[in-house]
């Protein structure tokens, strides 16, 4: 519990402070560690909140990070029921 | 005598992933349909939270290219040096004579009825920008209510003559600037004959131009944006030409290296 809390801050901070592609590759990697990590889309939410345009291509919505995220998030929950190493 | 057919489960069906995944997919179909005007108005108070965390610094951002740079080979640095203290020069002397040229302009418009309305610009320091930029966007910390002329939407955004976006949305305290090249079209002119085109904004600065191959285009062209005052965006850069193709490519990007960008200046638009 305590290292999901500390990962999600550290998500946070990265949002905030780091480069985008070090963020995304934070998301892809815990994305996969942790399981059900759905607290993962809090961070995502604000780097839209803070970053994101409205635009009036119908590929990019608002709140894209966080679509993008949420979906991620039920994909790998798929994947992980048939990966091997996560059994 | 009773019969209980094998294998007979008493244990009820667990639907506890289906609802969860039911209401992430009803988040996402929200989110995507309605998500800015529901929710848009909380970057006042996340911003607020969270400027403490940068301090409106990119420290980190601006270590990663010191660190860069103390691997560059010492010789290739004096080199580079002599070099750069020799185009210095240049520069200033060409920024004295074009000062005196704005000078001059601005007096023939006064003289020929045309008032400047551009006005003093607003100052506005950078708080908030996605290092290396994803969204091509800014915050900044200047709104429509902690300033002597409040900012609007379509203002320009502009630092040291070169336009970098325009305001996209005002707060009380802060706004957000897209970039130039967020934008998919753009309408600017080339060089001294003012050639039009259409520029691509390919996101972080860079810019892509496509022209008929038999339009004389060189490298250093200066390129402005003619419907909004003329303001300098960049120099062409790359011009790529094939046989088999009709088109000429050029590659521009903006001469201003936004993640060092600290203060901006914001004159009012055409609104």
């Amino acid at each position: 519990m305590l290292v999901r809390i500390s990962v999600l801050t550290l998500l946070i901070f990265s949002v905030v402070s780091l480069p985008w592609f070090f963020t995304f590759a934070l998301f892809f990697l815990f994305g996969f560690y942790f399981k059900n990590y759905y607290e993962m889309i809090a961070p995502a939410f604000i780097f839209d909140i803070l970053y994101s345009l409205p635009a009036d291509e119908w590929w990019h919505p608002f709140f894209l990070v966080t679509i993008c995220t949420a979906l991620f998030l039920l994909l790998v929950g798929e994947v992980r029921k048939r990966i091997f190493i996560y059994h | 005598m009773s019969f209980r057919p094998a294998n007979t489960s008493y244990r009820k069906k667990d639907n506890t992933e289906t609802i969860r995944n039911v209401v992430i997919g009803v988040l996402i179909v929200v989110l995507y349909l309605w998500g800015f005007g529901l929710l848009g108005w909380l970057f006042r108070p996340v911003s607020a939270i969270l400027m403490p965390i940068t301090g409106g610094d990119n420290f980190i951002a601006r270590g990663l290219t010191n660190f860069g740079a103390s691997w560059q080979n010492t010789k290739n640095l004096v080199e580079e040096t002599r070099q750069l203290k020799k185009e210095n020069l240049t520069l200033k002397l060409n920024l004295i004579q074009a000062q005196s040229l704005v000078k001059e302009n601005a007096e023939l418009k006064k003289v020929l009825g045309r008032v400047d309305q551009t006005s003093v610009p607003v100052i506005a320091q950078v708080i908030f920008t996605p290092n290396l930029i994803f969204n091509d966007s800014l915050v900044l910390d200047v709104g429509d209510k902690n300033v002597s002329r409040a900012i609007k939407v379509g203002d320009f955004v502009v630092y040291n003559n070169v336009l970098l976006g325009q305001i996209a949305e005002v707060f009380p305290t802060k706004s957000k600037v897209k970039l130039l090249s967020a934008y998919s079209e753009l309408s600017v002119a080339i060089g001294g004959k003012n050639i039009p085109a259409t520029a691509k904004g390919l996101s972080n600065g860079s810019f892509s131009i496509s022209l008929p191959k038999d339009v004389e285009i060189k490298k250093g062209d200066s390129i402005t944006v003619p419907g909004w005052r003329n303001y300098f965006v960049g120099q062409a850069d790359v011009i790529t030409k094939k046989t088999s193709d009709p088109f000429q490519t050029i590659l521009f990007r903006s001469p201003v290296n936004i993640v060092q960008l600290k203060w901006l200046e914001i004159y009012a638009g055409q609104n």
